[in-house]
């Protein structure tokens, strides 16, 4: 079974409706996902067939999102759930992103303003060290691994106006 | 740019014993020794590296032995020999976290970003306009999470990878690390340099401001996150932002604080002010809804606040938390004493419609933990 012939389909239980392609490499695809019933867009990574099936991979890829979801940071990719879907194979669901990350950038660009690499350097070097603070080393940074994204603080987002959490629970 | 560049090519990560990308390993990672946070700081430095210069701190036409081996011998030369274009704090703070010695190396990432806040300070950067501007992408908007498929050369990952023979000769001058001793002295007496260096270079004044400004964004930037998705849907619908300061003003108070504002999403509409930051004191004043009802009324009479009291109020309570769990101080403006004429508020306001539709994009950088985020064979 090819990777597309996912799109369209929903995984992790019927959970996820997994959208367009994103992107492909060598164990899997990304793809852009919806949240069935809560309508929240999500990117969605598969690990191909022929890899899922590898206990060292899975053990890896669910080692990985548990220390994702260990840190809360603004700087740091979220990780919404991860599992193994009869069809699917093995799935993480990660924040999705618009914008590029760094090494797109600088294939484009050769390189960034000052201003904007100092920008960057304290956005990264804040997620990291509240990595640092759950205990968590990267030891893979690279400008593929950086993504400058963009937040709209006017986005036009159609998701309900929530009550509020209470307030210990709110940090 | 579906053709990765011989050079972004080889970022590959490559499975093997050491998990990493050998030419942003850190030494002691690349050596296969006990690593620690400060592996993360080295990396970041060579990004950082590369985002200045435009050059790679350690590539050329190698194997990834050798890029390994490079790593290994000698820090890149300083970033001021390759990229005299850098500010010279800046240059010294990517310098410091490329130290090739962990012990030497700045600590953590923590002390990076005071280095960096304090470099940008001294320099005079202008972060708030490389936040809002710098984010706008060269590709298109889907690029971020856009995969390029691999090409037949990306693919072959063995560590034993062969040199390209099809990939440009080296600029030796920019890429290559330079001599071990030289560099390392070089290094050395520009660390020296720096740290003999007041903390303080400009007026205390401008520091102030700067620094208050930097505040004022990051602040704006947690509460962006905070206030994500959040609206009130009353006879219009709005969102909720905290505006950065636009700039200097030789005033202070006031104008330089930062007004909590519910924009309407139809162009046009008013902007509701909620709220204000003192950038002084950081003393934090949310409007009650009859505060608001009774501002809003100065300007049109008997006009019906566009937004319900119920979500309002849940608004303001949950604001309040959001400033109080960074140790804020926070009032509540009850019905209030008239300080501004109610013609320069509306002017005020209508200058902030403007600038909401405007003031959207704030560039965040978000590090992907996940090392299999990128896929490789």
């Amino acid at each position: 079974m090819s990777v597309h012939d996912l799109i369209g389909t929903t995984i992790a239980g019927g959970k996820y409706r997994v959208r367009g392609l994103l992107g492909e490499g060598g164990m899997g695809a990304v793809f852009e996902g919806e949240h069935v019933d809560m309508g929240k867009r999500v990117a969605v990574k598969v690990i191909s067939a022929e890899h899922s099936g590898s206990e060292e991979i899975e053990a890896r890829f669910k080692r990985e999102a548990r220390a994702a979801s260990a840190v809360q940071s603004e700087n740091i990719l979220q990780v919404f759930d991860v599992g193994r879907d009869p069809v699917a194979g093995l799935y993480m669901v990660m924040e999705l992103l618009s914008g590029q990350d760094l090494s797109a950038r600088l294939e484009a660009d050769k390189k960034v303003p000052v201003a904007l690499a100092v920008v960057i350097g304290m956005q990264a070097a804040k997620g990291l060290a509240k990595a640092h603070a759950a205990g968590v080393v990267h030891r893979d940074l690279k400008p593929a691994n950086v993504f400058l994204t963009t937040r709209s603080t006017s986005a036009s987002r159609s998701s309900p106006w929530m009550s509020p959490p209470p307030v210990a629970a709110a940090s | 740019m579906d053709e990765p560049s011989a050079g972004r090519r080889r970022q590959l990560t490559q499975d093997g014993a050491i998990i990493g990308t050998p030419q942003y390993m850190s030494p002691e990672q690349a050596q296969g020794l006990p690593v620690d946070l400060r592996t993360d700081v080295w990396s970041l430095g060579v990004v950082l590296y590369e985002a200045l210069s435009g050059g790679d701190a350690y590539s050329g036409n190698f194997t990834p032995q050798q890029v390994l081996f490079e790593v290994m011998k000698a820090p890149p030369r300083p970033l001021l020999e390759v990229a005299p274009w850098v500010h010279r704090r800046v240059a010294a703070v990517i310098d410091q976290a490329l130290a090739h010695d962990p012990a030497v190396r700045l600590a953590d990432c923590d002390t990076l970003v005071n280095e960096l806040t304090l470099a940008a300070e001294t320099e005079r950067l202008d972060l708030v306009t490389a936040t809002r501007l710098g984010a706008t992408p060269s590709g298109g908007p889907r690029a971020a999470q856009k995969r390029r498929k691999p090409t037949a050369q990306t693919a072959v990952a063995s560590p034993d990878l062969a040199p390209q023979a099809a990939a440009p000769a080296p600029a030796p001058s920019v890429r290559q690390p330079g001599p071990v001793v030289v560099s390392e002295r070089a290094r050395q007496a520009a660390a020296a340099a720096s740290a003999a260096l007041p903390a303080k270079v400009v007026t205390p004044v401008a520091d102030a401001r700067t620094a208050f400004q930097a505040q004022a964004e990051n602040l704006a930037a947690d509460f962006a996150t905070f206030v994500r998705g959040v609206e009130l849907n009353g006879t219009t619908t709005y969102t909720v932002d905290l505006a950065v300061p636009e700039g200097q003003s030789t005033g202070g108070g006031k104008h330089a604080a930062q007004h909590v504002r519910l924009l309407p999403k139809k162009a046009g509409g008013l902007v509701l002010v909620a709220g204000t930051v003192s950038p002084l004191d950081r003393i934090t004043e949310l409007r009650s809804y009859d505060y608001l009802v009774s501002r809003y009324r100065s300007r049109f009479e008997g006009g019906m606040v566009p937004v319900p009291r119920a979500q309002y109020d849940q608004l303001v309570v949950r604001l309040a938390s959001f400033f109080r769990m960074r140790n804020m101080p926070v009032k509540l403006a009850e019905l209030e004493p008239g300080a501004e004429p109610a013609a320069q508020t509306k002017r005020k306001d209508r200058r902030l419609a403007a600038l909401g539709g405007g003031l959207g994009v704030l560039v965040v950088a978000l590090v992907a933990l996940c090392l299999t985020m990128f896929l490789r064979r």
